[in-house]
């Protein structure tokens, strides 16, 4: 195959629609007689529901439908489950695991602020929520559980009473002689470490459209997700009906960070809305429901310790670990085992012990947003590793490069199973490679300087590191059928839906390699169940190498038709037949050239005679990924701190990082960006808070902060390349990275800013608050 | 978040808003920018039964200067408030339900004056965690002969600081005395904490950004003739 599109940059083909306001999302979907959706959410963090009451709602002018549970019953089977433990991991690691799936609409109880009660459709959003109001729901508060440290002890307030406590996730895992690290070791360094409840904040707001068809009994629902044939398996197991009969549309989504990738109660109360009444039904999310409803992600507490020699050499790690999971475990084993099994990184650690426990609290359900456990892990990591540097009198760069894999370590078994439950084992990589490009790129040495002389006249200045390693692309699988026009132009169908990643371009670029036609001729389908049975979708780092390997190999299969094709119509050998740019040729006879449609036509079957060939050019693959492929990284953070405000100004932001080979390098760029600045919220800017009664105190975005472009300084990059060996096509995933290390690095940076006053930096976001605080209580000491 | 109903009214004068205002009495609303009051109504927090929109009202319009006095605003004067009288909480001024505020004047700095201002915000543009702003004047022998000293971010309401004022007013501004002016001004503070500062952080910023920002005013002094 000649790489013509392959690892360049090529224009994104869908940016000319977005940037002319052409693009289509589901609240641009507008169909005749369309009500509009408004719903009652708990305002209580848990408490028993009573009763509702609705005919007061019912009879408002313009409400033309009203529904609690009572009137949706028979539809209401709880949501999918995500994250059961797969043979190989429970082969290995004892968990204990307790899930119960959220109904879409409360019955008899409410577990967190913002839970479904009852909804009301009405002829405009405004009405709808009018009707709303006139809903009494009677409530019994219950005991709200907000610490997930105390939330997971004997004898706390239980959220599920079967299950006599809290906890939903157990497990010990680890290898080595842990005991016997810590006991030779000259150092030990003992933190904890908190990492706020942050979350994905989608420009575009969840959405659902949906809309039943009486004269085949089908339904079609619009939906902005990132995983249509989930959506597609949910309403399968509710509704009864066969899945061709239920089709599931992601049009163009306005970002997703995972938070648009779990399963959520209006995926299936709107179209069941649209069943009983008849009519379209829209709902679209707005901001408050977003914060309170969407996906919440992130916190969790570290217990770490680590143990070293004198000269920096790590021997071991013991890691305690909480996730608070919110009112629902609707991810299993997903959050917990990805920290775990992210948490040594890059280092080379040859004992390790951790403890997890995911508990239940009040809050919304947790679900994986971009990183999904490793921003989470790598910061307890980092933390840990520069109090350790810190102890050592050590420089924190010399103490990872001292601890770091090399190439000459790959492949590298890590002694434990991933979370597919096969080996952990780094395929490829060169991490302290990757540590020395990010130290040589930010001038590492002159930065060392710069802050010797600026810190002599008052100005404080730090420098963080951070690097990960990361499973990306989980399997097992993503499809792709590739179906060439009678024009030789290309259609390619795939379970990966685009949320703004670039799909349509960077999927075009492998097609139009493999089939050796012009890349504006591939045309990209993603996000419609009704284009390809089975997918899984996007999130994860995953459809690049999943999807990607499935476009390849099934374009090669198209292509290795038209050969034979062609080879029967030029009376030539196959191994003779060239396709270069949409042109059939016979190698060596260029005045045997022929489009591609041409050989098409020839297949068509014509009253004279059959075609060459069948004329179906049309191939599918489901490739399976048993695991994953390791993508790495290493970002480094400068930063100046004003000691008289607490201020944290990021002044330069260094990404070094792997993702294999890459298809695009602009598209790269941007995803790394993106999740930079997503890292960056999380370690200066946002958290959902709650207080002591489970109540959501960061209800608007005044109280959420998000960074805006004004607080994501220019962001630096260097691509590393080391192919991975398990694909064809030698890629890792990237959607992720970017946001795994920002917290970690910042946060190292600031603490290594205020150095001379003591300070010990646990906790995100570090907002000035925060920061003088630190001081304050360093100076206390 | 979409509002409850309301009637709309496109005022086209100070004098027809203000009439529309009678009508309603407390029930009405003054649109004029719509940033605080939009996302109100959406989240139903306020529930007005009638928005008079002023965007229409020409009479409301200008910018002029006259007699060391700028003027935001109508020129026509109906009643004049002085500002540590009109602000009392956020989102609350004392004008009544059929007052409309049609100007904002400005008493413009001596000559030679210099400013300072600094805040500490989460995000850039975002409402201050804590601000100052001070206007200095030095007379011919060096000693303070104008001074302004604000606050905000601090309270409910934009803070002047008497305290900061007096302490420097008819002085010699040493560093001493600056930093003197500036723990003066901050200790008769008395600041609220929320999610983004606690009470104790504004009190103590407030101090470091009064130190810089009247040595900054001071910086940009220039002596009266």
């Amino acid at each position: 195959m000649g790489a013509k599109y392959f690892g360049a940059s090529v224009r994104r083909k869908e940016d000319p629609r977005f940037l002319r306001g052409e693009g289509r999302y589901v609240d641009d979907i507008k169909l005749p007689g369309l009500l509009h959706a408004a719903f009652v959410r708990s305002p209580h963090g848990h408490a028993k529901v009573l009763s509702v009451k609705t005919d007061a709602a019912r009879r408002l002018a313009g409400v033309t439908h009203v529904f609690a549970f009572v009137d949706l019953e028979r539809w209401m089977k709880p949501l999918p489950l995500f994250g059961a433990i797969p043979p190989g991991l429970g082969a290995r690691v004892d968990v204990t695991m307790k899930q119960v799936g959220q109904l879409a609409m409360a019955r008899d109880r409410v577990r967190f602020v913002g839970e479904i009660v009852a909804m009301v459709l009405a002829g405009s959003r405004a009405l709808a929520e009018d009707g709303c109001e006139l809903i009494e729901v009677e409530y019994e508060p219950l005991p709200v559980v907000t610490d997930m440290v105390a939330g997971g002890e004997p004898g706390a307030h239980v959220l599920y009473p079967e299950w006599g406590d809290n906890v939903a996730v157990f497990f010990e895992v680890g290898f080595g002689d842990p005991a016997a690290a810590f006991a030779q070791a000259d150092v030990t360094v003992r933190e904890r470490f908190e990492i706020q409840r942050y979350v994905g904040m989608p420009i575009e707001t969840r959405g659902v459209v949906a809309q039943w068809d009486a004269r085949d009994g089908s339904l079609t629902t619009w939906n902005s997700t990132q995983v249509v044939h989930f959506v597609q398996q949910g309403l399968v197991a509710a509704f009864g009906l066969p899945p061709h009969k239920i089709r599931v549309i992601a049009p163009d989504v306005g970002g997703g960070f995972g938070t648009k990738a779990t399963g959520y109660p209006e995926d299936l109360l709107i179209p069941a809305a649209a069943i009983a009444a008849r009519r379209p039904v829209k709902w679209t999310e707005d901001r408050r429901e977003h914060m309170m409803s969407a996906g919440h992600a992130r916190h969790q507490v570290h217990d770490i310790q680590i143990a070293a020699r004198r000269d920096g050499t790590m021997l071991g790690v013991r890691d305690r670990i909480w996730l608070d999971l919110g009112a629902y475990n609707s991810w299993g084993i997903v959050l917990p085992y990805n920290t775990v099994a992210h948490l040594l990184g890059p280092h080379r650690v040859p004992s390790l012990h951790v403890e997890c426990r995911g508990v239940v609290t009040n809050k919304t359900p947790n679900a994986p947003y971009r990183g999904a456990g490793r921003p989470e892990t790598v910061f307890a990591m980092d933390r840990v590793v520069d109090c350790l540097a810190r102890e050592l009198r050590m420089d924190p760069a010399d103490l990872r490069r001292k601890n770091y894999l090399t190439q000459a370590d790959m492949p590298y078994e890590l002694g434990i199973p991933y979370r597919d439950g096969n080996p952990l084992v780094y395929d490829s990589g060169d991490f302290k490679a990757g540590l020395e490009a990010a130290l040589s790129a930010v001038g590492y040495d002159a930065l060392r300087q710069e802050q010797a002389s600026l810190r002599a006249k008052g100005v404080h200045r730090g420098i963080g590191i951070s690097g990960y390693v990361e499973g990306t692309a989980i399997g097992p699988y993503e499809g792709a059928t590739v179906r060439l026009d009678a024009s030789g132009h290309a259609v390619v169908s795939t379970g990966a839906c685009s949320q703004g990643q670039g799909h349509e371009t960077s999927f075009a670029q492998i097609a139009a390699d493999a089939l050796g036609i012009p890349f504006d001729w591939v045309t990209i389908v993603g996000g419609d169940t009704a284009a390809i049975p089975f997918g899984v979708g996007t999130f994860a780092s995953r459809s690049a190498v999943n999807a990607g390997s499935s476009i390849h190999l099934a374009a090669g299969k198209v292509r290795d038709k038209i050969v034979e094709a062609a080879a029967a119509l030029l009376e030539a050998a196959p191994g003779d037949i060239e396709i270069v740019d949409g042109t059939v040729s016979v190698r060596g006879a260029p005045a045997s050239s022929l489009p591609v449609s041409r050989v098409i036509q020839a297949a068509i079957p014509t009253f004279a005679k059959p075609g060459v060939a069948s004329p179906d050019f049309e191939a599918t693959v489901y490739q399976h990924q048993p695991t994953v492929t390791y993508a790495s990284a290493v970002h480094v953070a400068y930063v100046e701190v004003d000691v008289g405000t607490g201020a944290v100004k990021l002044l330069r932001y260094l990404v070094a990082h792997d993702c294999g080979k890459v298809i695009n390098p602009v598209i790269v760029e941007g995803q790394v960006h993106g999740g930079v600045a997503q890292g960056i919220g999380g370690a200066l800017l946002e958290e959902m808070v709650y207080d002591d009664q489970a109540q959501l105190l960061t209800g608007t975005f005044m109280d959420y902060l998000v960074p805006t472009a004004m607080e994501v300084p220019p962001i630096e990059t260097v691509h590393l390349e080391y192919p991975s060996p398990r694909n064809t096509l030698g890629m890792k995933g990237v959607g992720e990275g970017g946001a795994i290390s920002p917290p970690a690095a910042i946060a190292n940076a600031v603490e290594d800013a205020l150095a001379p006053f003591g300070v010990r930096v646990t906790r995100t976001p570090l907002g000035p608050s925060v920061v003088l605080g630190l001081l304050g209580s360093a100076a206390e000491k | 978040m979409k509002p409850p109903a309301f009637e709309y009214v496109a005022a086209s004068s100070a004098a027809d808003a203000v009439e529309a205002l009678r009508r309603y009495g407390d029930e009405a609303k003054i649109l004029a920018g719509g940033q605080s009051l939009m996302p109100m109504l959406a989240l139903r927090l306020a529930r007005p039964s009638a928005l008079v929109d002023i965007n229409r009202c020409d009479d409301l319009e200008g910018l002029a200067e006259s007699g060391g006095v700028l003027t935001v605003g109508a020129l026509a004067r109906q009643r004049d408030i002085p500002a540590d009288k009109l602000y009392l909480a956020p989102l609350t001024t004392s004008l009544e339900s059929d007052e409309l505020a049609t100007s904002a004047r400005f008493q413009l700095p001596p000559e030679g004056a210099g400013w300072g201002f600094a805040e500490v915000a989460r995000r850039h543009g975002d409402f201050a965690l804590v601000g100052c702003a001070a206007v200095l004047a030095l007379d011919g022998a060096g000693a303070v002969s104008h001074a302004r000293l604000g606050f905000f971010g601090v309270g409910g309401t934009p803070v002047r600081s008497a305290p900061g004022e007096a302490a420097l007013m008819g002085r010699e501004p040493t560093p001493a005395r600056v930093v003197e002016a500036a723990k003066a001004a901050a200790a008769v503070l008395s600041p609220d904490g929320d999610l983004h500062a606690s009470a104790d952080y504004r009190k103590k910023v407030a101090a470091t950004l009064a130190e810089r920002v009247l040595a900054a005013a001071l910086s940009r002094c220039g002596r009266a003739r």
